[in-house]
């Protein structure tokens, strides 16, 4: 018996030191490297990280809360160019951004709001990591780190311009670090006007074609000239603007601009870049929230052209073509356009407008052919062609193929005819207006005759309104209005009169955001 | 070893044999009284000698001893035989009686077990017949109403479903789950086990009881002792049920033609276009569904090992068609005695199990769906449903194609050596091994703009989970006059690993076997991997000591390491203390016959939660966040990937502490029996997902270590067990209040919101309890236009609307007017039952209740869009006088922020389980070589009152700070099921 004990004595002793041995390597067994992730102050080590890092900040322009939903009806449904759209039943909030019924508690205005400050925080990491980052190769370092600050300068743009002063946030934080009172308009342009300043300094002119898509010094300096313009500060804007114009041209046909073959055109500064891989990954859903309803299954039908853009284009502009589907409807939402026009004219009712041919098919350039029977019965009248997404879906319209054109130099040259005539040069003024009308018109004289007024408010209005025509749906229109100084005239005139001037110009910061700050941030008057 | 052994007992005998010569030989068999059946291996002495024997294989000794002696019969888990021995009786066999007391009165404790009498902690214990008795997937469902301080919830009524199982409260914002462990193992998720091999469940609740699990122990610990065998006859056992599920309270909607008049309403004129059916969109996705188990079982013993082997299957059908679960489980218990001081044992099951799911939400899309539309055209097409909700049918066809499966092993093989007479060493190695696989199909169909799939697309996915754990402790045992000392120690280590890895392709055919990758188009081949884990490393340490049998001391500690902690707070250190007083033991209560028992507890002791993440500490990289560049057929993708996450080295697991102040009384015999407690558990550096702000520009939450939470209460449970004649019955009632307050949320008082509709719903603040309902108070609704004006109103407000009280009074209706509306959870809760058997029959009833609480119902809440409606909205306002709580109808806007109106009371009294059984009577089986034959029938959750208004007042729970919200779940259903126990 004894014998048996003594076996087992030796045998727990035997554990017991192997025990101990566990004990003296805790260290090791209790501090294991995570598996499969890398290790954020790592990863900016190397030159692949800080590029991928950088990528990631690219990747989120993509995201449903940066240029889909929040994006066409932010800066597109509020405007006078278009509606909500879609089916009555759909999309309630989007229909309180096309009255102005929202409040504080819209989840499209937090989206906006959410998404830009995720897209920051990416930025901010190369901006603030890649400089004292020993491993990277240097030139590459300074060119990645002038990409976050030109894509930085423009999340605080479109924060700025959707909410007024905004938090300032510049490296990244703890949580409760970054739960800071709103900075005043000024400082978040200045810090704009700086980041894009060093973009500008840092970024090449052009990329190798497998680059193609990262910001550019034209993108930068084409950006610089419209946060000053969006200032009021023409003499800067015509400055920046100036700068552009040798390095780009416009593609002298407009169609094209906007289909898959222009992208990234001779006339674009900067676009979001998507793609419809097979392996998806690379869409986005910009086209999908704005497509056909119906058989033809393009979308939703959010983001509807509005009548009111309609009338806006002069006699046979053959950019409404480019920019509007639609063929002869129904009723919509507030003008009735009685079936008997099918296939012919409807009148306007201004004197110096065109009447609009409403046809009963419409084919688009990818052959796909509208008629009122592909339509939905309860999807809009009136789509966006400009961010139509030609030919069939690849796995699905979720994974939508078009750029989303942010800068254009047509927009470019606009700023410049606008400041040259704040800044009193109206013969530059109208000589880039032409450009642009110019190209609009290609080749046939018989339409949009060239503006020759040199009286400054006329021709503001007549730059305000090739504005609106040539840019129409590329949600640009609410910001120009409320920068312009006449959001409530213009949007009243369409009917919407719940917009209350000294409030909606802003869009309220999210009531979840207030609440999360205990009392940091101050909500924007009104709401 | 036991041929050592009857060489000494040879030995003995010849040493006696030489001395006396009066002796007689005497030989008989020892069998069991339950069953007759032989009992090997009983120990037979002389008394007041040092002869003894030890019965045979077969039951048969023989031993010499002089007439006037006695004989004892010893034998573990029986009751001691003493026999005289008499001139001239020469066999003597004796039929032994199972020690029941004995049985009853041991408790599994953490690492090792414990006469119930002695523990100085709170521990409440069920046994085999209440665990197997419900027809349910989940062991843990059978707490449900039966234990004191354990609030159970069902999750969803998705077949093979868990339950949420709160004890004592909640006592963080995090995971709140208890810790399991199974036979020695550790574990979170005890899925696997079929109720019907679990011979008890232990919860324990105060730190006294859980300290020595530190940091893993402060949601409560459930031990769970699966089916030994025993010594005794073999024994044969089959159980059975089936059944039937249904939905019994189906949402009450409006039907088409109510629908159409409120839409109208509604809409102001401009309608949408209805269809021309009356659909019940409930009736086109609930079914009466099918449930089912099979259990056979073989347990024994003999002289040197004991088995408990058993094959379980259950099978669920869903009462949302498509949705299924089954489980296999083999499981083997085996002991192994080498000689007197070694055993070696083995607890291992394997388990299968298929499911299959269906898309969360098409509960949700019944709910909302128009009535007006027909499931299908008359064409036989899925009709597309005119106001934005998938049709409920389609979902159901063709996003229903989600097979998983997985296949897993829990076990542990552990030795047991006594050395130096009073050590115990015990090493004991585990590990729990799972891999599942899950598919999930979606073909091309197109049924409307919003519900369809362009290309058919297949997901594969695999998920590896592995555990060890390597467990050592010394026992040492000790007893002296008056007192016992019992002091353990131990050290363990633990290590999990979890690996995922999946893929994706499009352009698979619409076939189940074909749903695999290959077949899909290579061009659309996506794939993911991934991995976690942790590790921890333990010292444990325990002392018990009573003293005369009337004064008990417990004292534990752990510490534990963990790889999850931050490099800061590498280890973790959790005591406890402990003492009982066993008062009827003393002089002056000797007198008090009445008094069978009364014992008063207090108990103090640390605890920890370490569920928070893998790798919390590090700031990590977040893959695949990958940029489009190139232009023409240069375009690709570009690998990208940043931190999303902020990092937090100072992580670590959280502390409670909790005080307990109890007694245990019993009175006639323990006929009746009590036992109260007290409870006071305080968290503090409560884990935390915080929801960070915005600017941060992170991922929305983080976990931290703030705040504080207090769960008080008491809680008791009284036992009556007596008998009339030839009724034996029994009648059981307990309770717990609890009271739940958020001491501190850190020192800037960052309050947590979760849930939401039109708006957060919950709110986790300084001064209430965990995920309060926060929102507007309703004061009646504006009856005329007067009354808007007269009153502070929020913008747009016309009669009709709700009218918003001016909590603070400052004259405006702002988000500053939002107050507390309710909680989630409930001041008392409880369960009482009765039983009762006569002769052959027996029945039984067991009630389940709550108080106190309430439910948002956030599926009425769901505008704007043209949702079916719930019925409560044909009270509406449509006019001065008609209606002061249902506002007029309105398509989304003020009348939808939350608010009280959304508020429903949660109380009920639920009839859990009602059962009749007959048992043959053993005169008539006996002669079939059965031991026990019995019918019953049964039925689950049949009855509850209740004002709520949706399926059921059980609410998915999971999150503690977005709790009890309604958004339209898995309903729980009823059950009525047959089953059959048979034993031979």
């Amino acid at each position: 018996m004894k014998k048996f004990n003594i076996k087992y004595i030796k045998g727990a002793l035997v554990l017991s030191l192997a025990l101990i041995v566990m004990v003296g390597c805790s260290k090791e067994f209790l501090e294991k490297a995570p598996l499969g992730q890398a290790v954020t102050e790592n990863y900016f080590e190397t030159d692949l990280g800080a590029t991928n890092a950088t990528n990631a900040i690219y990747s989120k322009m993509r995201d449903w809360d940066m240029h889909v939903m929040s994006y066409v009806s932010l800066a597109g449904i509020a405007s006078d160019d278009s509606d909500k759209g879609s089916a009555d039943w759909d999309g309630q909030q989007q229909g309180e951004i096309d009255n102005f019924t929202f409040n504080s508690t819209n989840g499209i205005i937090r989206d906006w709001w959410l998404g830009y400050y995720q897209a920051i925080n990416r930025a901010n990491q190369v901006i603030t990591r890649v400089p004292t980052s020993s491993g990277i190769t240097p030139e590459l370092g300074v060119r990645l780190v002038g990409e976050a600050q030109f894509l930085r300068a423009y999340f605080y743009f479109n924060l700025v311009r959707a909410f007024g002063g905004v938090p300032l946030v510049l490296i990244n934080q703890m949580p409760e670090e970054a739960n800071i009172p709103r900075n005043t308009v000024t400082e978040i342009y200045n810090q704009i006007v700086l980041d894009l300043e060093a973009a500008i300094n840092a970024l090449p002119d052009s990329y190798s074609p497998d680059e193609v898509g990262r910001a550019t010094k034209g993108a930068a300096t084409g950006l610089l000239a419209k946060v000053y313009l969006f200032r009021g500060d023409f003499v800067n804007a015509e400055k920046y603007a100036r700068m552009v114009e040798g390095s780009y041209t416009l593609d002298q046909d407009f169609s094209n601009v906007f289909k898959i073959s222009g992208e990234n055109g001779t006339g674009s500064l900067f676009e979001v870049q998507a793609e419809a891989f097979a392996t998806s990954g690379g869409g986005i859903q910009y086209s999908e929230v704005q497509g056909i309803r119906g058989p033809l299954n393009k979308g939703w039908g959010f983001n509807s052209p509005s009548i009111n853009l309609m009338f806006e284009y002069e006699k046979g502009d053959p950019r409404i073509l480019s920019t509007i589907i639609t063929v002869s409807q129904k009723t919509s939402g507030d003008v009735s356009i009685p079936d008997t026009i099918i296939g012919t004219r409807f009148g306007s009712t201004e004197a110096n407008k065109d009447t609009i041919i409403v046809p009963v098919k419409m084919i688009l350039y990818d052959g796909t052919e509208v008629t009122a029977g592909v339509i939905e019965a309860q999807g809009p009248p009136r789509y966006n062609y400009k961010s139509y997404a030609a030919g069939p879906a690849v796995i699905g319209n979720n994974n939508g193929p078009n750029n989303v054109r942010v800068l254009r130099f047509a927009d470019v040259m606009l700023i410049l005819a606008e400041s040259a005539n704040e800044n009193g040069n109206s013969a530059d003024a109208l000589k880039y207006l032409e450009m642009v009308r110019s190209r609009a018109r290609g080749g046939n004289n018989t339409i949009l005759p060239e503006v020759t007024t040199t009286d400054k408010t006329e021709l503001r209005n007549a730059i305000w309104h090739e504005r609106r025509v040539e840019l129409a749906m590329e949600q640009h229109r609410f910001f120009d209005i409320v920068r312009q100084g006449r959001a409530e005239a213009v949007l009243h005139a369409v009917g919407k009169t719940n917009f209350t001037a000294g409030k909606n110009e802003l869009y309220p910061i999210p009531q979840i955001d207030v609440d999360l700050s205990n009392g940091v941030l101050i909500q924007n008057p009104g709401y | 070893m036991q041929n050592n052994l009857r060489f000494i007992i040879l030995l003995f005998f010849l040493v006696i044999t030489g001395i006396s010569a009066q002796e007689i030989e005497i030989t008989g068999v020892v069998t069991d009284a339950t069953d007759d059946s032989t009992l090997p291996g009983v120990n037979i002495i002389v008394v007041g000698t040092q002869t003894g024997a030890m019965a045979d294989f077969d039951g048969n000794y023989s031993i010499s001893a002089e007439v006037g002696q006695k004989l004892e019969f010893s034998f573990i888990g029986m009751l001691t035989e003493t026999v005289d021995v008499v001139s001239g009786q020469t066999t003597i066999n004796v039929s032994m009686k199972p020690d029941v007391a004995q049985l009853e009165d041991v408790v599994v404790v953490g690492y090792g077990v414990q006469k119930k009498s002695d523990l100085t902690g709170s521990v409440s214990s069920i046994k085999a017949d209440e665990i197997s008795k419900l027809p349910v997937a989940a062991a843990t469902e059978a707490l449900a109403g039966k234990v004191s301080g354990v609030q159970i919830t069902q999750q969803s009524g998705a077949p093979g479903s868990t339950a949420t199982v709160r004890i004592r409260g909640v006592g963080t914002t995090g995971d709140s789950n208890p810790l399991y462990v199974v036979d020695g193992m550790l574990l979170d998720d005890i899925s696997f086990i079929s109720p019907n091999d679990i011979e008890s469940m232990e919860v324990l609740k105060d730190a006294s009881a859980t300290a020595i699990y530190g940091s893993r122990a402060a949601n409560g610990v459930v031990m769970i002792s699966t089916k030994q065998g025993k010594k005794g006859k073999t024994r044969y056992n089959f159980n059975t049920y089936y059944g039937f599920q249904k939905v019994v309270h189906p949402v009450e909607l409006t039907n088409a033609s109510q629908y159409k008049m409120l839409v109208d309403e509604m809409s102001g004129g401009n309608s949408p276009t209805y269809g021309n059916a009356d659909t019940n969109w409930q009736d086109e996705i609930f079914r009466t569904a099918p449930i089912q188990n099979y259990n056979v079982s073989v347990n024994g013993a003999t002289e040197i090992t004991t088995f408990n082997i058993s094959l379980d299957y259950f099978s669920q059908d869903g009462v949302v068609k498509n949705s299924k679960y089954d489980r296999i489980t083999f499981r083997f218990n085996n002991t192994y005695k080498f000689g007197e001081n070694v055993k070696l044992g083995n607890n291992i099951s394997l388990i299968n199990w298929n499911s299959n799911g269906v898309a969360g939400r098409v509960v949700t899309d019944a709910l909302n769906a128009d009535p007006t539309v027909p499931p299908k055209d008359e064409n036989g097409k899925f009709s597309e449903v005119n106001n934005g909700v998938a049709n409920p049918a389609a979902v159901l066809h063709y996003e229903s194609n989600n097979p998983s499966s997985g296949y897993r092993t829990v076990g542990n093989v552990y030795i047991d050596v006594k050395f130096l007479q009073d050590f115990v060493f015990k090493t004991s190695f585990g590990i729990d091994y799972s891999q599942n696989r899950s598919k999930s199909y979606t073909p091309e169909f197109h049924v409307s703009p919003t519900q369809q799939n362009l290309e058919s697309r297949l997901n594969v996915a695999q998920d590896r989970f592995f555990t060890w754990l390597w467990e050592n402790t010394v026992t040492y045992t000790k007893s002296w006059e008056e007192s016992t000392l019992t002091a353990l120690g131990g050290i363990t280590a633990q290590r999990f690993q979890t690996e995922s890895l999946g893929g994706s392709r499009t352009s698979v055919p619409d076939s189940e076997n074909l749903w695999y990758l290959d077949i899909g188009s290579q061009a659309s081949a996506t794939n993911y991997n991934n991995a976690g884990a942790w590790s921890m490393l333990s010292y444990l340490g325990r002392v018990n000591y009573s003293l005369m049998d009337k004064y008990l001391l417990t004292a534990s500690i752990r510490a534990d390491g963990s790889s999850r902690f931050g490099s800061e707070n590498r280890f973790g250190y959790f005591p406890s203390f402990a003492l009982g007083w066993k008062m009827h033991q003393e002089d002056f209560l000797q007198d008090v016959n009445w008094l069978s028992q009364f014992k008063v507890r207090a108990s103090w002791g640390q605890i920890g939660n370490d569920k928070i993440g893998y790798y919390p500490a590090y700031s990590l990289i977040q893959n695949n966040l990958n940029a489009v560049f190139g232009t023409g057929d240069r375009v690709k993708l570009h690998d990208g990937g940043t931190a999303t996450k902020p990092e937090n080295p100072n992580i670590k697991w959280e502390r409670t502490e909790q005080i307990d102040l109890g007694f245990n009384a019993g009175v006639l015999e323990d006929k009746l029996t009590f036992e109260f407690d007290y409870f006071r558990k305080t968290t503090n550096d409560m884990l935390v997902d915080v929801p960070i702000v915005a600017s941060a520009g992170y991922q929305q939450f983080q976990t931290k270590n703030i705040g504080s939470v207090l769960n008080s209460g008491i809680e008791f449970s009284a036992t009556w067990k007596s008998s009339i004649n030839e009724f034996n019955y029994g009648i059981g009632f307990n309770g717990t209040s609890i009271k739940n307050e958020v001491l501190s949320l850190g020192g800037e008082g960052t309050d947590i919101f979760g849930g939401n509709a039109n708006g957060s719903i919950s709110k986790t603040a300084e001064g209430h309890p965990i995920g309060s309902f926060y929102g507007y108070v309703s004061d009646g609704v504006f009856q005329n236009q007067a009354e808007v004006d007269g009153t502070p109103h929020l913008g747009g407000a016309a009669p009709g609307d709700i009218k918003f009280k001016d909590v603070n009074g400052d004259g405006v209706i702002n988000g500053d007017d939002r107050d507390y509306i309710g909680s989630p959870i409930p001041d008392f809760i409880g369960g009482f039952y009765f039983n009762l058997d006569y002769k052959g029959f027996d029945f039984n009833l067991d009630w389940q209740f709550q108080l106190g609480s309430e439910i948002y119902n956030a599926k009425k809440a769901i505008r704007p869009g043209n949702y079916n409606f719930e019925v409560s909205y044909l009270d509406r306002w449509t006019g001065e006088g008609t209606s002061n709580t249902e506002p007029k109808l309105s398509n989304g806007g003020n009348n939808y922020l939350v608010s009280d109106r959304f508020v429903e009371s949660a109380d009920y009294l639920r009839l859990r389980n009602v059962q009749l059984g007959y048992s043959l009577s053993d005169d008539v089986i006996s002669n079939w070589g059965i031991s026990k034959l019995r019918f019953y029938i049964s039925a689950t959750n049949i009855w509850t009152i209740t004002s709520f208004t949706g399926f059921t007042p059980e609410i998915n729970s999971a999150t503690p700070i977005a709790a009890n919200i309604d958004y339209g779940g898995y309903p729980v259903p009823a059950t009525f099921n047959l089953g059959l126990n048979l034993t031979f």
